[in-house]
């Protein structure tokens, strides 16, 4: 009977301290957290786009500080275009404790280490700007991707050139052949957007009713500088024949820009996307006939608003409408003198 | 048979065995120098790091190599004390081992200290103020009063008229009240005439450069800090031609700025070495919380270049930081 009742007695002071523990445990769960650290890896820190969207982030963070009084450490970190770099960081994020990263991939088929790592670290992870494989984004449901639909973007850019050709072709048509001269300005090869946006941009053109004639085209990799080395070369090549620049974002719209400017040449209308701050400049000064804007106030609201969401393990705001519960698209507009 | 010689190298071999394990796969016979992270916080007094870029480039590289855990905190209204000292004392409950802080005005940090509010080792950023109270305190940054002087001279040099634009933002901040004096220092006792223009923030700014352009063509405009210069430098690139300006001179190591200056529409740019400023002050930090002695850096490295000097190895160097 002694012994009955002293493995009782242990018993309950067993099942005693478990309920202390789970108790506690569950307490700082269901509490908000008052502090969140936030890991942000950026594919490359001197992309204008990415650059101005980690403004915005920021700008996030301090209004989600004052509006709830939850301290946020955004730790950004430029990933210089190499995807083991950004492992690392990755893993730095993980062992300095954050709550949640935001990840600008620099591969976006090779998601899938980094994913591996924050499954097993139970971080979740909102990608943004290059989306990875679908196979990658299903392996977790906290796995989310905010970003533009690229086509919508490409028949923008394309409608913009279509309304300017239907107001005035001469604008366009500047040696009067009844063709429109183009250069084609690609980013890089491996990003879902390259491709779709040239695609479908071009196929505006088309659809609008404009006459196009392509006399070259090459990948600049989103880069000013590399677009402004082809602009150069190809202004030497076809003197006095190009008449329009597409190009895949207003970078690489402002390299070309660049070039014409060195070139002293005159009559070239440019086209971009993104409507970064120097794009819009040259907007306003006449220099790119159009860009498309993004919202990076909006892009860079849904990015913070997952995240932070994700870091409480609170559902993500209705508001916010995501596609299958993990993809957000932005909204894009016209901008235009 | 196994003879006993034979059984003795065995078991002498398994020890070998075993002491290896242990030394290199365990704690237990080498210990490991357990690695002290310290959490130190920079806080700004600007909203942005648009003028940070390179600092904290130097100060990323300083937390890799010294294991320091380093936030980077802007302040939600520009140049507000209230807000400074408010995250001061935030970090510092936080946890933080140590602050870098670029005042927005230090003797409310040293009123801090002699309050006994505030007890972390200081590294202060570009300011003179000294501490009164017996905080730990260090000081780092440029000579902007010296940088003044030599903008100065450089425009008396490229300048044929007597008479220049001062432009600035209202309520100046410290850093550009010691450079406006450099300048004017030199320029003053030669007999020109000083104007000074000012704006609330952006378009503010971009109307006075309008306004001075009506007021006088071929003006020089020596502007006091990097927002100032930009939106002049921006306004003056959208302008058409016949608005052409005597020159542009000012401060700052942006990307903007360094684009504006290749393209010829400034023509004279102070340039720090932001990098070492933001490598050397986490060194700093670091170095007063381990109790070590902490290197003097009087005033970093500074210089006022033209166009031709953009692609000098050495200015490079301070400009583009290889992180």
């Amino acid at each position: 009977m002694k012994r009955k009742s002293k493995i009782t007695i242990w018993l309950l002071a067993g099942l005693c301290g478990l309920l202390l523990l789970t108790g506690c445990d569950s307490k700082e769960k269901e509490g908000e957290k008052k502090m969140l650290r936030i890991g942000v890896s950026l594919y490359r820190g001197d992309d204008t786009f990415i650059n101005n969207i980690r403004g915005e982030l920021e700008n996030c963070a301090k209004e989600y500080e004052k509006e709830h009084g939850v301290k946020v450490t955004l730790d950004i970190q430029d990933a210089k275009g190499s995807q083991n770099t950004q492992n690392n960081q990755v893993e730095r994020f993980i062992s300095l404790g954050c709550d949640v990263l935001c990840i600008n991939p620099v591969d976006r088929t090779a998601a899938s280490a980094m994913i591996e790592k924050v499954m097993t670290a139970e971080i979740p992870v909102v990608f943004f700007n290059r989306q990875p494989v679908e196979e990658d984004m299903d392996r977790w449901d906290q796995l989310y991707y905010v970003g533009v639909v690229a086509r919508e973007s490409a028949v923008l850019q394309g409608s913009i050139v279509v309304d300017r050709y239907r107001e005035d072709p001469k604008s366009l048509d500047r040696n009067g052949d009844g063709v429109v001269s183009y250069v084609l300005l690609e980013g890089e090869s491996s990003h879902q957007d390259s491709l779709i946006r040239t695609e479908w941009s071009i196929q505006t053109l088309k659809d609008g009713g404009v006459p196009i004639e392509k006399i070259t085209g090459g990948i600049a990799n989103w880069e000013r500088s590399q677009a402004s080395a082809l602009m150069e070369q190809w202004l030497e090549q076809y003197p006095d024949t190009i008449e329009l620049v597409v190009c895949n974002n207003d970078d690489m719209a402002l390299g070309a820009i660049d070039a014409i400017e060195r070139a002293k040449a005159s009559g070239i209308s440019l086209v971009g996307i993104d409507a970064t701050t120097p794009g819009l400049e040259a907007v306003r000064s006449g220099k790119l006939m159009g860009t498309v804007s993004s919202d990076k106030e909006q892009y860079a609201g849904a990015i913070f608003t997952i995240a932070a969401a994700a870091a409480q393990k609170e559902p993500v705001p209705e508001e916010l409408s995501l596609e299958e519960g993990k993809y957000y698209w932005s909204r894009q507009e016209i901008i235009v003198k | 048979m196994m003879t006993r010689k034979e059984k003795v190298l065995w078991i002498l071999y398994g020890i070998v065995l075993i002491l290896l394990f242990l030394l290199s796969s365990t704690n237990l016979i080498i210990k490991e120098k357990e690695t002290q992270i310290y959490g130190i916080s920079v806080i700004i007094e600007d909203t942005s790091d648009d003028n940070y870029v390179n600092f904290r480039k130097g100060m990323d590289r300083a937390a890799m190599e010294l294991h320091a855990d380093v936030s980077f905190i802007t302040l939600y209204d520009k140049g507000s004390r209230s807000q400074q000292e408010e995250l001061i004392l935030r970090e510092q409950q936080d946890g933080c081992r140590a602050l870098i802080v670029s005042p927005v005005n230090a003797e409310d940090i040293f009123k801090m200290q002699e309050d006994k509010r505030l007890s972390v080792p200081l590294v202060l950023l570009n300011s003179e103020a000294v501490a009164a109270g017996d905080g730990a305190t260090e000081r780092i940054g440029f000579d902007y009063y010296h940088m003044g002087q030599e903008l100065g001279a450089q425009i008396r040099k490229e300048q044929q008229g007597k008479r220049l634009y001062i432009l600035g933002r209202q309520d100046p901040d410290p850093v550009s009240i010691r450079f406006q004096d450099g300048i004017l220092n030199v320029l003053e006792p030669e007999g020109y005439q000083v104007l000074f223009r000012n704006g609330r923030g952006g378009e503010d700014l971009k109307a006075a450069v309008r306004k001075i352009l009506q007021e006088e063509k071929q003006a020089v405009i020596a502007a006091l800090d990097p927002v100032s210069l930009t939106e002049a430098a921006q306004q003056l690139s959208e302008m058409e031609p016949d608005f052409e300006v005597g020159g542009l001179y000012g401060r700052g190591t942006t990307v903007r700025l360094l684009n504006y200056l290749d393209k010829g529409v400034i023509q004279g740019l102070c340039i720090t070495d932001d990098f070492s400023a933001g490598y050397l002050s986490v060194r700093m930090a670091v170095d007063m919380v381990e109790n070590r002695f902490v290197e003097d850096h009087d005033y970093l490295k500074s210089q006022c270049i033209s166009r031709k000097d953009l692609h000098d190895e050495e200015y490079e160097k301070m400009l583009y930081p290889i992180e």
